[in-house]
């Protein structure tokens, strides 16, 4: 009898610190993923040649690629916003995808490759442009477990 | 069960119950710790990298006397420390006019034979050249030109002539930043040599370099010939470096750039637009 209580309450004991295990993991995974992503996105930032911000929490550039021109839009996508987006969704992604007709030109909206999931839409996250200085500001959350990472990289091009 | 089998099984559940506890604050606590101390190393080797470019720099546009290592200043690999780790930087001497760097060459008036056409001249190899298409004259001049693949800054430029018959005696440098509107920054006048490097005061926005030729070394052949034509720079690579349980960590940078250390008031360097991390 004594035994089976004891179980019981060890069970119940232990039952929070599994908890906080799988906590610290899944932070550990966001935290990850974040970096991941982000470093992606600042190594396509450094080397621009020129830098634009956009209405829209975006965050737009050109790069010198063997030779040619190319410019990209880094932006917050989601499937049930449209562009410019509503920012009234959970759970936004951001995506690096190529401008048609150079760094104020157009893309579609989800195209791009996808750098980072589960990104709180703005004002919690920023994408902008101060000079030659970007934004990247970002809030993850997924379940119970929110991350921000908050980085400012100069363009040395 | 005794009551002290009981209070035996207690302390024993309860002593797991630390453990574990403890046991998870420590995993968690080491994986935080080692997450940052990535991010700290990282951030370390980019900045490393980064003062290895600006030191680089520097040596550049820094005469010997005053320091430095000044404009023509190479070098396979220099290292310094800095800190908890060490820079090194790689200084090669840089052709923005070579066609495997992003530029093209083209003639005017245009040479129709492909052996011996404007691509010769930026294509790296001396043993190959561009002949005009006729004599240079003054009413007649034989242009050869290069287009940059972004607008850059340029102060030196040299030409390499296959021989002295068919140097450049007379000839101009030109700038442009459209390739219609020229502005003269070199004219060289009964020139002897064959391998002639000529400075001038640093032109930026240069998009278009022409060499312009109206009178060749003689008479026969009735052509000019380049073998090389270069707007000379030059390339960092910058290597940061920190070692740490055996294990040595780096990143790496590299750009171009152009430099005058003439004298002390005109001492710069000039950043081209192609920094890049390897």
């Amino acid at each position: 009898m004594l035994v089976g209580v004891l179980m019981t309450a060890a069970a119940y004991a232990m039952n929070p610190i599994l908890l906080a295990w799988s906590s610290q993991q899944d932070r550990m995974e966001l935290q990850r993923g974040l970096q991941h992503g982000l470093e992606k996105a600042l190594r396509d930032l450094r080397p621009a040649t020129a830098l634009q911000t956009d209405a829209d929490d975006a965050v737009r550039y050109t790069l010198w690629e063997s030779g040619v021109s190319n410019s990209y839009i880094l932006y917050l996508y989601h499937s049930s916003d449209s562009w410019p987006p509503a920012y009234n969704q959970t759970g936004y992604q951001l995506r690096k995808a190529s401008l048609t007709g150079g760094i104020g030109g157009t893309f579609t909206y989800g195209a791009g490759d996808l750098l980072v999931r589960d990104i709180k839409p703005p004002p919690d996250s920023d994408l902008s442009v101060s000079g030659s200085v970007a934004v990247v500001d970002l809030t993850l959350v997924r379940a119970d477990e929110t991350f921000r990472l908050l980085e400012r990289v100069k363009r040395r091009n | 069960m005794g009551e002290k089998g009981s209070v035996l099984l207690m302390t024993l559940t309860l002593t797991i119950l630390l453990v574990s506890l403890a046991g998870g604050f420590l995993y968690a606590t080491g994986v935080f710790i080692q997450n940052s101390g990535w991010e700290e190393t990282d951030a370390q080797l980019f900045w490393l990298a980064e003062a290895g470019m600006q030191k680089g720099i520097w040596n550049l546009k820094t005469p010997s006397g005053s320091g430095g290592q000044g404009e023509s200043w190479t070098t396979a690999g220099t290292t310094e420390s800095l800190g908890d780790g060490s820079y090194t930087m790689v200084v090669e001497v840089w052709d923005f006019a070579l066609s495997a760097n992003g530029s093209t060459a083209s003639d005017s008036p245009a040479q129709s034979g492909s052996s011996v056409g404007p691509a010769m001249a930026v294509d790296g190899d001396d043993s190959t050249y561009w002949e005009s298409s006729g004599k240079p004259k003054n009413n007649a001049p034989q242009d050869l030109i290069i287009a940059f693949p972004y607008p850059l800054t340029v102060n030196k430029v040299r030409f390499l002539a296959p021989s002295s018959s068919t140097r450049p005696r007379d000839y101009t440098w030109a700038v442009s930043s459209d390739g219609s509107s020229y502005t003269t920054v070199v004219t060289g006048s009964n020139n002897n040599s064959t391998d002639r490097t000529d400075t001038f005061s640093a032109q930026s926005g240069v998009t278009y370099l022409r060499l312009q030729t109206t009178e060749d070394g003689q008479n026969n052949p009735k052509t000019v010939r380049i073998a090389t034509l270069e707007a000379i720079g030059s390339r960092i690579t910058s290597t940061g470096t920190i070692t740490a349980g055996g294990d040595a960590y780096t990143r790496t940078v590299r750009g171009t750039v152009v430099t005058d250390d003439a004298s002390p008031q005109s001492q710069v360097a000039y950043k081209e637009p192609d920094w890049l991390e390897l």
